[in-house]
C-alpha cells in the first residue's frame, strides 16, 4: 500500500475527464471500416437531400415510349425501365421514400420495442408475462400480413406503411433487448448499484441499457435493409407508395419480370439498398464496439 | 458497549413452487456491537450471502427484526430506510462482475455520490472521488481508466471506495477475497482493517474461508442451512468448537504445513435440501452423534459459558 | 529405493500468447520432471503460467495465439511437441488426461453422466471390447470415484459440485491414464467436500499408480498431495523441490516467503498480514533480470542486471541471487 501512495505522489499525472461521446468518437475513428460505413451513408444522405438539384423529378415519372428497357447509356446512366423512365433519375428521387420506410421504422421500432423490452426485462414478474404474451400473440402473424392489415385498415399513404411496419417490428426488438437486458440485470453490478441507493430509473439507464445495447445495434442496422425491401412487398401489392412514385423497393419488385434479359434493372436498385444497408451495418459495428470501453484502443 | 446492529428471529424464505419454502435463513439472532466485526462462515447454500443482503436491505425479510442503531428498518418505511441505506453499504465477492463495465474508475466510484446527492457542486465529487482512491491506495492516474484495465486487487479497491463513499458506519463484506490470489488478498484485509481503525466501522464479514474470518473476526457465527449452529468469539471458536460441524469444518481446514492432517475425521455426505427441511437439528443426517432427540424437535442455542453458544443436544450435558 | 523412472520431463519449455497488440510471455524456460506414481503441484498465482504450461503438454494451446517457442516435453522418452495432430489425440484421453477447475461447466448437461463416462471410453476403444465390456468399465469407475453405479442414467444437473467433481475424475480416468494433470480440482468446491475429493485422489493415486500434476494456488492443497512442488512466478519455476524442501526447508526464493506470509496463520494472532507489496507483472512487458526483483524486499542492482543464480541442494533449486554469495563463500 505504501508503495501505491508513493505512486500516487509521483505521478501526479494529467487527469483530464474526456467525456464520453469524445471517447467513443475517438475508438469510432480507428475503425477504418465503420468510417468507411458512414462516409457511404454520408453520400447517400446527401444524394437523398439534394435529388431535386441533381436531377428533376419530373424526370423520374416520364413516361418515354420510345426509350423503353434501354441499357446503361450516357442519356441514361442507369438505363431505362419497361416504361421508358430513366432508373437513375428514380434511385436518387427514390431514397427519400425508401431511406424514410426503412430508417423511419427501424428507429421507432427500436425505441419503442427496446423500451418495452428493457422495463420487462427489468422488472421482470406479472408485468413482463403479460407484455410479452400480447407481443407473441403479434408475432404470431406474420409480419408482411400484419403490416398489409393495418395498411388495409389505416389507408395506404406512406406513413401508414411506416406505423404498419414498425407495429409488426415491436415485438421482435422486444424480445432481443429483454433477453439481453435479462442477462445484464442477473449481474452483480446491478445489486451493487442498489446497495448504494440508485433508483431503479437511473439504474436502467445508466447501467442496463448500455450493457445491453450491443445486440440491438447490430440487428436494427441489418434490419435497414429488410425494411426496405418488405415496403416494397406492401407498395407491390397496391397499398404502400403509389406509382409512378419512385420507390427502391417497388423498383426492384418491377424489375423481377425483365431480369433475365434486362439485368441492370435489377442491378441498380439492387446495388441502391445493398449499400444503404451495407453503410448502416459497418457503422453499426464501429459503434457498437466504440460504446465498449472493453475493446478500447 | 451497544450493539449497532441486531437481527431478532430474521427469516427469509424464497418461494418454490406451491407452497414449498427454501428455507435460506431461518431465525437468526445477532447482536454486532458498534466498532466490531462479526464473522459468517458457513460452506454454499448455508444461506450466509442471503443473510448479507437481508441484512443490507437488499432483499425483503420474510419476518423478524432487523435494528440498525435502534431502528427496525424492517417495518420502517421507504423514506426512513432510505435514511438508512446510506450508512449501510455493501462489498461485493467478486471484484470483476460487480462494477460496471462500460464505466470509468471516477463514474464507479461517484455514483453513490451524485445518486444521493450528497454533493451539489461537480468539483466537490471530483475532490471527494480523489480523496476516497487515494484513501483506498489506489493511484490518482486511474480515475478515467476503466475495470477492466485493472487487476483484481485494484478492483476490489475500487469496491472498497464506493462503499466507503457515503460514511457507513455498518458494511456488509460478502466473501471479498475470495476471488483473489493470496498476495492480494492480505493487501486488501489489511485495508479493511486500518479502515475499521480510523473510521470505526463495524463489519458484517462473510466467507467461507476459515483462516480469514479468524484474522479479522471478533465473533464468528457458524450458519448450516440458514441457521446459526454455533457463535462464540474467534479465539474461542477454534481453541474449542464444540458444534460437530464446526469441528468437522475446522478440521477440513488444509494447513501449509505437512502432515498437518493425516488422519482427519471426514464428514459424511454433502448439504441437504434447504426446501421445506423437517424440524430437528439440520446436520443429523452428516452426524456422526446422531440421536433421536436430535430429530423431530428444533434445537435451540444454548449458553455453555464464554459468550460461547451452541445449537446441538450434546452441549451442557 | 527402487530406481524411479521418469515419466515427464519438460526441457526449457518456452511458451508465448502473440496478439495484435502484444506478445504475452506466459512461459519462459521451465524445467521440471516427474517420475513414475508422483505427484507433482505447480504452485503460483493468477497469470504465473501454471495453466499454460499444462495446456502445453497436452498441445490444447488456443490456435490463434498460443506458440511454443522452444523446448520440448518428453513423455516417456518422447517429444509430444514433435507428435502429429492424430497422434496427439490418441495421447490426450487415453494416456495424459486433464481436469478442469469447474466441474459445473464441464460436463456437458443433454447427456446422462454414465453416457459421458462411456463416450470417453469409445473414443479410445482400440482394443475392440464390446459394449457389455464398456458398461462394465462404466460402472467400475462409478464405483472407484464412490457413486452409485446407478446413478449413471441421471443428468449433470442432479448432481451437487463435488459429485459433478467425481464423474469428472472418472471421465478422466476412464482409459487409465498414466498421467493426470488437475487443474484446481477443487476451487470451485467447499471445504468439507474438498477435504473428500482430496481424499479421494490421494487413493486413487494409491490405487492406479497415476502420476499427477495438480495446478493450485493453496500451499495447503500441496502440503496434503504433493511429493514434488515446484513454485512459478511470471512463468518461471523460482523455487522447486520435494515437498518437505519447500514446507520444511531452510532456503527460500524471497517470493515463496511472501506466499507463505501473506496466508493468516491459524495457530497465531498477529495484527497486520504481511501482503508481498507491489502487483505481478505484466507478462507483455516482463522486467529484465530477475522477474520478482521489483516487488523483492532483497532486490540489488546484481538482480536487474542478469538471470539469477540458480542455488541448488540436491532436488532443491532456487532462483535467486541472495544464496550467491554463500556459495562463494564455501
Amino acid at each position: 500500500m505504501s508503495k501505491d501512495k508513493e505512486i500516487l505522489k509521483t505521478e501526479q499525472s494529467k487527469v483530464k475527464k474526456k467525456s464520453r461521446a469524445q471517447e467513443t468518437w475517438r475508438r469510432f475513428k480507428k475503425n477504418k471500416l465503420a468510417v468507411f460505413g458512414m462516409i457511404l451513408f454520408f453520400i447517400i444522405l446527401l444524394i437523398t437531400i439534394l435529388a431535386d438539384v441533381i436531377v428533376s423529378y419530373d424526370v423520374s415519372v416520364a413516361q418515354v415510349a420510345s426509350e423503353r428497357l434501354q441499357g446503361p447509356s450516357s442519356s441514361h446512366w442507369f438505363g431505362t425501365d419497361n416504361y421508358g423512365r430513366d432508373l437513375f433519375a428514380r434511385i436518387v428521387h427514390g431514397a427519400r421514400n425508401s431511406l424514410l420506410v426503412g430508417f423511419g421504422s427501424v428507429i421507432i421500432g427500436v425505441t419503442l420495442g427496446g423500451l418495452l423490452g428493457a422495463v420487462c426485462g427489468y422488472l421482470g414478474g406479472r408485468f413482463d408475462a403479460i407484455v410479452m404474451r400480447i407481443l407473441d400473440s403479434i408475432m404470431c402473424i406474420p409480419s408482411a400480413m400484419l403490416a398489409l392489415a393495418i395498411v388495409a385498415a389505416l389507408g395506404t399513404s406512406l406513413w401508414n406503411v411506416l406505423m404498419a411496419m414498425t407495429i409488426s417490428n415491436v415485438p421482435r426488438y422486444c424480445r432481443i433487448i429483454r433477453s439481453s437486458v435479462l442477462g445484464v440485470t442477473g449481474q452483480t453490478y446491478i445489486e451493487a448499484a442498489h446497495s448504494c441507493g440508485t433508483p431503479d430509473f437511473q439504474i436502467i439507464l445508466r447501467h442496463v441499457l448500455p450493457n445491453a445495447i450491443g445486440p440491438i445495434i447490430v440487428e436494427s442496422t441489418m434490419a435497414v435493409g429488410s425494411a426496405i425491401i418488405s415496403a416494397a412487398g406492401i407498395s407491390f401489392v397496391g397499398m404502400g407508395i403509389q406509382p409512378p412514385a419512385p420507390e427502391w423497393g417497388a423498383m426492384l419488385n418491377e424489375a423481377k419480370t425483365y431480369m433475365t434479359m434486362y439485368p441492370y434493372m435489377v442491378l441498380f436498385p439492387g446495388l441502391a439498398i445493398g449499400f444503404t444497408a451495407l453503410s448502416m451495418n459497418l457503422m453499426g459495428d464501429g459503434l457498437r464496439d466504440a460504446l465498449d470501453p472493453k475493446l478500447k484502443n | 458497549m451497544s450493539n449497532l446492529v441486531e437481527t431478532v428471529d430474521l427469516k427469509k424464505y424464497f418461494t418454490v413452487g406451491k407452497n414449498r419454502y427454501l428455507h435460506a435463513v431461518d431465525g437468526v439472532n445477532l447482536e454486532i456491537p458498534e466498532g466490531k466485526t462479526l464473522g459468517v462462515v458457513g460452506e454454499s447454500g448455508c444461506g450466509k450471502s442471503t443473510l448479507g443482503r437481508v441484512v443490507m436491505g437488499l432483499l425483503p425479510a420474510t419476518s423478524g427484526q432487523i435494528n440498525f442503531d435502534g431502528q427496525d428498518i424492517v417495518s420502517c418505511s421507504k423514506k426512513e430506510f432510505k435514511q438508512v441505506r446510506r450508512k449501510v453499504q455493501m462489498i461485493f465477492q467478486d471484484p470483476y462482475s460487480s462494477l460496471d463495465p462500460r464505466m470509468s474508475i471516477y463514474e464507479l466510484i461517484a455514483e453513490p455520490l451524485i445518486m444521493n446527492k450528497v454533493y451539489k457542486d461537480k468539483k466537490e465529487v471530483l475532490k471527494r472521488v480523489q480523496n476516497l482512491m487515494d484513501t483506498v491506495g489506489l493511484a490518482e492516474r486511474y480515475i478515467n481508466s476503466y475495470p477492466h484495465e485493472l487487476d483484481g486487487g485494484r478492483r476490489q479497491r475500487i469496491g472498497v471506495a464506493r462503499a466507503l463513499a457515503l460514511n457507513p458506519k455498518f458494511i456488509v463484506c460478502d466473501e471479498p477475497v475470495s476471488a483473489l490470489d493470496v498476495s492480494i488478498q492480505a493487501q486488501i484485509l489489511n485495508l479493511l482493517m486500518d479502515m475499521q481503525r480510523d473510521l470505526g466501522l463495524t463489519y458484517m464479514f462473510i466467507t467461507h474461508n476459515l483462516a480469514v474470518v479468524k484474522h479479522i473476526s471478533d465473533v464468528i457465527m457458524v450458519m448450516y442451512l440458514g441457521q446459526c449452529v454455533e457463535i462464540a468469539p474467534a479465539d474461542e471458536l477454534f481453541a474449542n468448537p464444540k458444534h460437530p460441524y464446526t469441528q468437522a469444518l475446522l478440521d477440513a481446514i488444509l494447513k501449509p504445513v505437512i502432515g498437518s492432517s493425516k488422519e482427519r475425521k471426514l464428514i459424511r455426505g454433502e448439504v441437504t435440501s434447504p426446501i421445506d427441511p423437517p424440524a430437528g437439528c439440520r446436520f443429523a443426517g452428516r452426524c456422526e452423534h446422531c440421536r433421536p432427540e436430535c430429530t423431530g424437535r428444533d434445537i435451540r442455542l444454548v449458553d455453555v459459558g464464554n459468550e460461547h453458544k451452541v445449537a446441538c443436544v450434546l452441549a451442557g450435558s | 529405493m527402487e530406481e524411479k523412472k521418469t515419466l515427464l520431463e519438460i526441457k526449457d519449455l518456452e511458451v508465448i500468447y502473440q496478439t495484435d497488440e502484444a506478445t504475452v510471455h506466459a512461459v519462459n524456460g521451465i524445467n521440471f520432471s516427474l517420475n513414475e506414481k508422483e505427484t507433482i503441484g505447480l504452485v503460483g498465482e493468477t497469470g504465473a503460467g501454471k495453466t499454460t504450461t499444462a495446456l502445453t503438454i497436452l498441445r490444447l494451446l488456443p490456435e490463434r495465439t498460443g506458440r511454443i517457442k522452444g523446448g520440448q516435453v518428453l513423455f516417456r522418452g518422447e517429444n509430444l511437441l514433435d507428435k502429429s495432430v492424430p497422434e496427439m489425440r490418441r495421447v490426450r484421453g487415453a494416456e495424459i488426461s486433464i481436469i478442469f477447475q469447474d466441474p459445473m461447466t464441464a460436463l456437458n448437461p443433454a447427456l446422462t453422466v454414465g453416457d459421458q463416462v462411456l463416450e470417453s471410453l469409445e473414443i479410445h476403444n482400440t482394443a475392440g471390447k464390446s459394449k457389455q465390456e464398456l458398461n462394465a468399465r462404466v460402472d467400475e469407475l462409478f464405483n472407484l470415484v464412490g457413486i452409485p453405479a446407478e446413478r449413471k442414467a441421471e443428468y449433470p444437473h442432479q448432481f451437487s459440485g463435488g459429485m459433478k467433481q467425481r464423474i469428472v475424475i472418472a471421465i478422466a480416468l476412464a482409459c487409465a491414464p498414466q498421467l493426470l494433470i488437475a487443474d484446481e480440482p477443487t476451487t470451485a468446491l467447499d471445504v468439507t467436500i474438498q477435504a473428500q475429493v482430496l481424499k479421494l485422489m490421494e487413493n486413487l493415486k494409491e490405487e492406479l499408480g497415476t502420476s499427477m500434476i495438480i495446478i493450485t494456488h493453496d500451499l495447503g492443497v500441496v502440503a496434503e498431495t504433493c511429493d514434488k512442488v515446484a513454485i512459478m512466478y511470471a512463468g518461471e519455476i523460482v523455487e522447486a523441490g520435494t515437498v518437505e524442501d519447500i514446507f520444511n526447508g531452510k532456503e527460500h526464493h524471497p517470493y515463496t516467503v511472501g506466499l507463505f506470509n501473506a496466508i493468516p496463520n491459524l495457530d497465531e494472532k498477529e495484527e497486520r498480514l504481511r501482503p508481498i507489496d507491489g502487483l505481478m507483472p505484466d507478462p507483455a512487458n516482463l522486467p529484465q533480470g530477475c522477474k520478482f526483483g521489483p516487488r523483492c524486499p532483497h532486490f540489488t542492482e546484481a538482480c536487474k542486471a542478469q538471470t539469477p543464480y540458480i542455488y541448488e541442494e540436491k532436488e532443491h533449486r532456487i532462483m535467486c541471487n541472495l544464496f550467491k554469495k554463500e556459495a562463494a563463500d564455501e
